[in-house]
Order: C-alpha cells, then sequence, then structure tokens
C-alpha cells in the first residue's frame, strides 16, 4: 500500500537531501580568524608599551627570562611572540633589542648600555600561555611597571610549545564520574566564573547544575559548585515535546540553554559564588535552539519540527535562512586547524535514523601575488548506526575532528561510546569503541574540563533504570 | 583508564566514505522511540460518541483522554498540575478564578478561550455518569455557576468553601470539550484529533501543538468490534496490530512475536436493583443478592471480589428470603460483549435457584428510556472512578447505581477516605466483580501500558526501533 506512494517520496527525499548536502557545502567564504598567536602577539605588544611607559626614554632590551619547560621550539616561541613588541618599542623609544643574558638583569642591561629592561616570563598554566612582564629601569634598578598576557593554547601555540600524542585506541583515556541524580538533558563547558578553568555545566530537569572535574587515577570526581532553579519569569511551551530535549551553546561566560518545555531561552552565568539562571535574550529567537555549527555567523539557530523531537533542516544563521542536509538530532561543527597550518572547517550531524552526516571543507592558503585563488575544497562522509548523543573536538590537536557518539538502538538496551576521527580529505575512521556501558547516552559535548589545555569529549550516561541510580559523566581524551 | 571501558573493545578501524558497508557490530545505545506511524487496533464496544461526561468504559476514558484535555491533572505523586489552566485556582471566599493559558491551540486551529470551558463543564448537567461532581457548585437556574470574566478567565461559584477546586478540575467529566460533532468529528486541545466513522469505530490522528505533548505515532485506528475469531484472523494476519481476545486463533503458539499488557483494573462491575418493582421486597433482594456465583463470573472474564476497592468495606445486604416465581428483567447495552457475557453468567446461576432472569439486548438510547421509565429489575453497571482515591469511587458508584443525591454530598468530600468508607456500605447493590483487561499486541510496540482505570495511554505508544548495526 504504501510501497507505490512511499518510493518516490523516499527518491524526492533523497534528492533534497542531495541538494541541501550540497547547498550546505557551497557556504560563505570563511572569514580568517586571528590565532591564538595572533592574539598573544597583539596583546603582549600593548602591554610591553605600558609595562615601560613609566621608565626613562631611552634604549631598551627585552629578555625571554623563563621559557616553558618542555616546549618544543622554546626559543622559537619567544621570537614570534615578542617580535613585534621589539618592533613597536623600537619605534617608540628609539632603539629595541631582543636579547639573553644573565646575572642581575638591569644591572648587565645598563652596563650593555641600555637604559630599560623588560623581562619576559613565559610558563603554560591549566591549558594557556602566560606571559608575564617586568620592566626595570636600569639607572635605579627599580622596577617600574608590570603587566601579564593570559592566552588559551591553540594549534598556533602548540606548534612552538609541542602538540599531544594522536589518540589511538591504545592511548584512548576514558574514564567517569558520578553526577548527582539523573535526568541531565544536555551538556556543555564554559569558563563560568572567569579563572581560566572550565566548568560542566549539565540541564538538569530542575535546572543547570555546575560542576567542576578533579581528574583521578581510577574515575575522575566531580564537584558540584552549585545549582540553579529555571527562572520564574519562563513561559511555558506551547507544545511541550514527548521527549523533553534542551541544548546548551557557551557562549563566553556564560551558557545559553533552550528547553523544550520552556518557550524562552535561559542564560546560566556565575555571580556572587552562585550560579544564576535567568531568561536570555538570543542569540537566537524564543523559539529556536541555538547549537553551534562551523560557517559564520557559527551558531545556528534551529527549529523543532511540530509535535516532533528533532531539529528541522531549515536553520536560520544571523537572521538569514539556511539548510543543513537533513533534519537532526544533534549538530556540531567545528573550526579546526592542521599541524601544517591548513584550515578545516567540521560540520556533522546525527539524523532521525541514526544516521551520521559529516562534511569538511578545506580553505587553501592564501593565493600569493599573482597566483590566482584556489576553491575551497569539499568533502563529505556518513556512517548508519549512532545515536543522539554527538560532540566534536580535536582532542590531539593534529586538525582532524574527534567524535563522540552514542549508538542507536531502544532507550535502556544499553549503549556504546564511539571515538571516530574525521579527516579533512573525507575519510571517517572508528579510533575506539568502548564496551556496552548499561544506561543510555543522550547527550554529549566538548570542551578542556580538566584544565590541560587539550580538550576533551565527555558524554553523560543515564542509569539503565531511570527511576534509580545515578549518572555518568564520561570524560574521553 | 578504567577497565569498564576497555579499549580492546569492538575496533574495526574502518575507513567509511559516503555510507560505505563493513562488518555489522550489534548496536545497543541511545535514539528515541521512532516517530510516525499507524496503528490499527480492534475497538473492544462499539463506539457512537466521544463524550467525556458520559465515560461509562475503560475504553471510553482512554478515548476521551487522548482527545481533551483538563483544565487540571493528577499525576501519580498525588500533585495537581496545570494543564490548560495557567496556574492554580485564585479563591476568593467561595469564589474561584482559573485563568487560562492564552496559547492553546484546539482542533479546530483557533484559541481555546473561557468560554469553551464554561460551555464544557455546563453539558455535564445531562450526562447522569458525571452530572454529580456538578454538586460541587452552586447552581443558578439548574446550571452550575460557572462564568466566563473574560476571554481567558473562568469563574466559578463552589457550594462549599472547602471544595478542592484543582483536584475536581482534574476529573475526567471535566475535560474540556470545545466544539464539534461528539458522534463525528469532536474537537478537544489533546494530543489526537478524532473521527468517529458511524460504524463503530474512531480514527485518531496526530495533533502536532497539544499542549500535552504530541504522540509518537501517527495515526490510531480503531476498527468496529468484530467477532472473536474475526478479530484473531486479521490480528494473526497483520491486519490489526493487537487483539483484546487472545494471542492466537485456537490458542496456537502465535507465529510472531506477541506480547501481552495486562491490568486488574479498579473499575468495578456493580449489580443494581430497580428496588420499585419486584425487588422492593429485602428477602427477594437479598435471595437475588447472595445468589451470585463469583466463580462462574469470573469465566465471563470478571475478577472476583466483593468490594469498591480494598479500602473500602462491603455493601450491606438484606438476608435472604423465598424465591419463587420471582421473574426479573436484566438489562444489557447492545454492543457491549463483556456486559452480556456476565448477564448470561448471571442468568445462569440465578436459573439454578429458582429466579428467572430474562436478559434484555438494547441499544444505548432504548437502555436510557427504558431506565428512565423504570421498567427494568437488574441492570448492571460499571463504576469507572473520576479520579483516583476512595471518594471518586465510592462517588461514581452511587451515580453509576442511579443515586446521584448521594453522590452530589460526596463531592464535597472527595478528599475525605473516611466518609466515602461510612458511605460505601450504604450502596444497595452487590459488587460482582473487578474488570481484567488484557491487550495482546506486536511485540515491536513500546509505551503501551493499561493503568490501574483500565486506560492506555496512547500518545505514549511508539514503535521500536528494530537494532542497527553500524555501516
Amino acid at each position: 500500500m504504501s510501497s507505490g506512494r512511499g518510493a518516490p517520496r523516499r527518491r524526492r527525499a533523497t534528492v533534497a537531501g542531495a541538494i541541501a548536502l550540497g547547498g550546505w557545502l557551497v557556504a560563505t567564504a570563511a572569514v580568517a580568524q586571528p590565532t591564538g598567536l595572533d592574539l598573544a602577539r597583539e596583546r603582549l605588544r600593548e602591554r610591553a608599551l605600558a609595562a615601560v611607559a613609566e621608565c626613562p626614554r631611552g634604549a631598551v632590551i627585552v629578555r625571554p627570562r623563563a621559557l616553558p619547560e618542555g616546549a618544543a621550539d622554546p626559543g622559537g616561541l619567544a621570537s614570534a611572540l615578542l617580535a613585534p613588541a621589539v618592533d613597536a618599542l623600537e619605534a617608540e623609544q628609539g632603539r629595541a633589542h631582543l636579547g639573553s643574558f644573565g646575572g642581575d638583569g638591569p644591572l648587565v642591561a645598563g652596563r650593555l648600555g641600555y637604559q630599560t629592561l623588560l623581562d619576559v616570563e613565559l610558563s603554560v598554566e591549566r591549558g594557556h600561555l602566560v606571559a608575564r612582564l617586568s620592566s626595570f629601569s636600569t639607572e635605579d634598578a627599580r622596577r617600574r611597571g608590570r603587566a601579564s598576557v593570559r592566552q588559551r593554547i591553540d594549534p598556533s601555540l602548540r606548534r612552538f610549545l609541542g602538540y599531544p600524542a594522536v589518540v589511538t585506541e591504545e592511548t584512548v583515556d576514558a574514564r567517569f564520574g558520578v553526577l548527582p541524580g539523573r535526568g541531565y538533558l544536555a551538556v556543555s563547558a564554559a569558563d563560568l566564573d572567569g579563572d581560566g578553568g572550565v566548568e560542566v555545566v549539565a540541564v538538569h530537569a530542575d535546572g543547570p547544575r555546575v560542576f567542576r572535574v578533579r581528574p583521578g587515577r581510577r574515575r575522575h570526581s566531580l564537584e558540584e559548585l552549585g545549582r540553579a532553579a529555571w527562572p520564574d519569569d519562563l513561559p511555558p511551551s506551547p507544545s511541550p515535546r514527548r521527549r523533553t530535549l534542551a541544548t546548551a551553546l557557551a557562549r563566553g561566560r556564560a551558557v545559553v540553554i533552550r528547553h523544550s518545555d520552556h518557550a524562552a531561552p535561559i542564560e546560566v552565568t556565575w555571580a556572587d559564588g552562585a550560579v544564576v539562571a535567568r531568561r536570555a535574550d538570543g542569540p537566537c529567537p524564543d523559539d529556536r535552539y541555538p547549537v553551534r555549527g562551523s560557517e559564520e555567523p557559527r551558531v545556528y539557530c534551529a527549529r523543532l519540527v511540530d509535535g516532533r523531537d528533532f531539529f528541522d533542516n531549515e536553520v536560520e544563521r544571523g537572521g538569514a535562512a539556511a539548510e543543513v542536509p537533513m533534519h537532526f538530532y544533534a549538530l556540531a561543527g567545528r573550526r579546526l586547524e592542521a599541524r601544517d597550518g591548513a584550515r578545516h572547517h567540521l560540520d556533522a550531524l546525527v539524523n532521525p535514523a541514526g544516521r551520521l552526516v559529516l562534511r569538511a571543507r578545506v580553505l587553501p592558503p592564501p593565493a600569493g601575488e599573482g597566483e590566482a585563488a584556489q576553491a575551497p575544497a569539499e568533502h563529505s562522509a556518513g556512517a548508519l548506526g549512532y545515536g543522539t548523543a554527538l560532540a566534536m573536538g580535536d582532542i590531539d590537536m593534529d586538525g582532524a575532528a574527534e567524535l563522540l557518539l552514542s549508538h542507536a538502538a531502544a532507550a535502556g538496551a544499553g549503549d556504546q561510546l564511539s571515538l571516530l576521527r574525521m579527516f579533512p580529505r573525507g575519510a571517517l575512521r572508528v579510533v575506539w569503541r568502548s564496551e556496552v556501558l548499561p544506561g543510555s547516552v543522550w547527550v554529549a559535548g566538548a570542551g578542556d574540563v580538566d584544565g590541560d589545555g587539550v580538550e576533551e569529549l565527555f558524554a553523560i550516561e543515564e542509569p539503565q533504570d531511570p527511576t534509580r541510580g545515578r549518572a555518568r559523566l564520561w570524560i574521553v581524551q | 583508564m578504567d577497565r569498564a571501558v576497555s579499549r580492546a573493545a569492538l575496533v574495526a578501524c574502518l575507513s567509511v566514505g559516503v555510507l560505505a558497508a563493513s562488518g555489522a557490530t550489534p548496536a545497543s545505545g541511545a535514539l528515541p522511540p521512532r516517530h510516525g506511524g499507524v496503528l490499527t487496533l480492534p475497538a473492544p464496544e462499539l463506539i457512537t460518541d466521544l463524550d467525556p461526561a458520559r465515560v461509562r468504559s475503560h475504553f471510553e476514558a482512554t478515548l476521551v483522554e487522548a482527545i481533551y484535555d483538563g483544565l487540571y491533572e493528577l499525576r501519580p505523586d498525588g500533585s495537581v498540575a496545570p494543564v490548560l489552566a495557567e496556574g492554580r485556582p485564585e479563591r476568593e471566599g467561595n469564589i474561584v478564578r482559573v485563568r487560562l493559558r492564552r496559547d492553546v491551540r484546539h482542533h479546530g486551529g483557533s484559541t481555546l478561550t473561557a468560554r469553551h470551558v464554561v460551555r464544557s463543564i455546563q453539558r455535564m448537567t445531562t450526562a447522569p455518569e458525571s452530572s454529580w461532581l456538578l454538586g460541587a457548585f452552586e447552581m443558578e437556574g439548574g446550571r452550575p455557576a460557572v462564568r466566563e470574566l473574560d476571554e481567558h478567565t473562568v469563574e466559578m461559584t463552589l457550594s462549599r468553601r472547602a471544595t478542592r477546586v484543582d483536584i475536581l478540575l482534574a476529573a475526567t467529566p471535566f475535560r474540556v470539550v470545545v466544539g464539534g460533532s461528539l458522534r463525528r468529528r469532536p474537537l478537544g486541545t489533546g494530543p489526537f484529533r478524532a473521527r468517529v466513522d458511524g460504524e463503530g469505530g474512531v480514527d485518531l490522528g496526530i495533533f502536532r501543538f497539544a499542549v500535552d505533548r504530541a504522540p509518537w505515532m501517527n495515526r490510531v485506528r480503531f476498527v468496529p468490534p468484530r467477532p472473536r475469531d474475526a478479530e484473531l484472523r486479521a490480528f494473526e494476519l497483520g491486519e490489526l496490530d493487537g487483539s483484546w481476545q487472545g494471542r492466537s486463533l485456537y490458542g496456537r503458539e502465535p507465529t510472531r512475536p506477541i506480547t501481552t499488557a495486562a491490568a486488574n483494573v479498579s473499575t468495578p462491575w456493580l449489580l443494581v436493583p430497580n428496588r420499585a418493582r419486584v425487588l422492593r421486597d429485602d428477602g427477594a433482594w437479598g435471595a437475588v443478592a447472595r445468589g451470585v456465583d463469583r466463580r462462574r463470573l469470573e469465566r465471563a472474564g470478571l475478577v472476583p471480589r466483593r468490594t469498591l476497592s480494598g479500602a473500602l468495606p462491603e455493601p450491606t445486604l438484606p438476608g435472604a428470603g423465598a424465591t419463587r416465581d420471582l421473574s426479573l428483567r436484566l438489562l444489557v447495552h447492545d454492543g457491549r460483549p463483556l456486559e452480556g457475557r456476565i448477564a448470561e453468567a448471571l442468568a445462569g446461576t440465578l436459573d439454578e435457584r429458582g429466579v428467572r432472569v430474562s436478559v434484555e439486548r438494547l441499544s444505548e438510547a432504548r437502555y436510557d428510556a427504558e431506565v428512565l421509565r423504570g421498567r427494568w429489575d437488574l441492570r448492571l453497571a460499571v463504576v469507572r472512578p473520576p479520579l483516583p482515591g476512595r471518594g471518586p469511587m465510592v462517588g461514581a458508584a452511587f451515580a453509576a447505581a442511579g443515586q446521584i443525591d448521594r453522590a452530589r454530598e460526596l463531592t464535597a468530600s472527595l478528599a475525605d477516605p473516611d466518609a466515602a468508607t461510612a458511605a460505601a456500605r450504604d450502596l444497595g447493590c452487590v459488587v460482582l466483580g473487578h474488570q481484567r483487561v488484557s491487550l495482546h499486541h506486536r511485540a515491536d510496540l513500546v509505551g503501551l501500558r493499561i493503568d490501574e482505570l483500565g486506560r492506555l495511554d496512547l500518545p505514549a505508544i511508539a514503535r521500536a526501533r528494530r537494532p542497527e548495526p553500524f555501516r
């Protein structure tokens, strides 16, 4: 009965999907974003000028006094970071050099004929590169200025500091921490309190809960920093879904939550030592759910299909309509930089049939003078048998995205975590699969939750019996 | 690394192009139930209309709760939650105001207003099964004092201050009928739109904007009831997704996996006497009441019980007297197979005791007319409590037995178990037993459960996903 009419409809759907995939692939031209190295150089330049402002005018010597331990190329890092600062100081003070010498700094610098010494100490702290600047007048050896710069370590800085080993089946580290209660609907990670460490924000049916991960040898411990109830002024959804779902998107020092039982987004922040949840204004219209993709603007505003628990393929990006290939349960997108400096835009989604669809967009290096600009290369890949939990990150900083996924089967029938690597050339490789877990994994996220400077992928496993037991936060690195 | 997640598990380093196939690994995990699909089930009884105020069976309750929403709902933990109401009722003396949510769409596409709610409550005055619940309200000109204050506010005057109006409004008969024809296309706000086919079946279609969550399935069809063998044959052939009659024809092992959902439901069956005719004599009524053989009723499909519920006492009955030449007229509804079987079993039992019982099967309209005129001696009634608890059970039992005034008295003390216990002794009927409801269905249906009142939660039923291997 239905096969006669269903087949053309499926064909039409396939064609429409293919067209949408094409449209998805031919995305807007990427805008080059400053790298961590660019940002650190610029901030160091500014702070160096400020640090020597109180010093007498005259020749300046910039001395990298301490360099990060174990860095792959510490000298290169110091040169790359400090060159713009030295140039700016030369322009400002007349003469500036980058130098290296031991002993009493101001005394030696004075003997060498410099009026000012700018000492720079570089170190790695909780996933950040930290530069501490101290300026001295060589005449009286007094400290005249102080400044510091803190920059999250990204691949551009990793080239100097060294990369972690590429994750393989043998090196995957998957450990869990036990969460209080069960029934988590979404999870994200953000530095809510601005201390440089990243907190896990788990969306519970009763409201958001914030945790800090304390890495352990066998299992992690999760310190609950606080929780909040849903705001009172939150209107109820006019048509809640049979399966309650939520999205959580990190935005600076806040996480924006959209919950299917409510009609407006909620912003979770940290204020006066407590978690605060209040009605949010944006980044999407109230009836849409923000998810992170790879194309600018990177917040995709997705709409739930009427009466369903999955999202429509028509999304809104920066107020304009856009399309992803098909309806989806989860979508994740990243911009990554390979060790050779090539940039990739990667997107993945899991559709309601459990199909994983991926797209990679490889941006060519900038064209030289007289060279024709190359078009970005597009690649896609897919696989079947996956569940609603999807997170994307680069946990070994090799420029290829790792995906953490749950598997496709009925709820309560156990689950498995899979770590897949998607290469920019379009290949998809299974890196690791966990043993069968008793519970079900519905949500996943990415972020540097243990503060080691390298991203982790994490997912929440709900207990097998939905009325008993506690959920577990799996962290895969 | 934790041993529980050994890295050695199931690694098949497959490089996949677009959906390239590889070795299949049994997958288990987390995907929600599949949306969509059609569920076809037999109706256990003829459906002629869908009126929440006239629910007489667990099947009708299943349907009206899928089609209509109430202002409030009673949750399993005993708390009351607003559904169509915006919040808790606002009280001022014995005046109560209920504000409606402004964003509720009904099946006709427009917004629900206070007028719909007022009309829906006032309809209950003509329904003998549920009008007793209106005893909680003051009456104005024979109608409950329920008014539309503005487009989204309903005002009610209670007959007693102490009444928990939110619990009362959570009762099934207070589900809001927006309009439409209850015999064709009733309009509500629930997860399904309904179309009665006029032949005893009903077609339910998804309402995607349901305030109480849209269903998993796109459509649920209840085809008109058919004889046992025909129903089972259709089930075996896959024309039906379930059967109320059995697992397979002639008790054979089903060829495909079958699961059975069953429950002993708290909907007692009563034998109601007409004490204005032959049974006015206590001895005669006592003899009939004590002549009931519950073992035979068990074979007819009832679970033998003597009380309305475990916490309530047995109704007091007079002692048995002489039954010579006693000839009784027992009315049953046509198109209700269980009622017919119980009546036949009763007639057989009483016949052995010298009481002649003629079972008369009447259409709904004729049945009501005969009862109204008092031309009957015995009838069967099923008690459908509008809410869980002893008070609603006893109130509904009095209403089912035709003692509407006693039932109305109980509306003010629905939450008082002691008042209900005292009243239960005076019911004046025989509790024949409780019903056991079983639905045998294909094994790939999930979420199919029968609750303590015999209802199926239709919106929660879905087709299970087949395990999907990695590809």
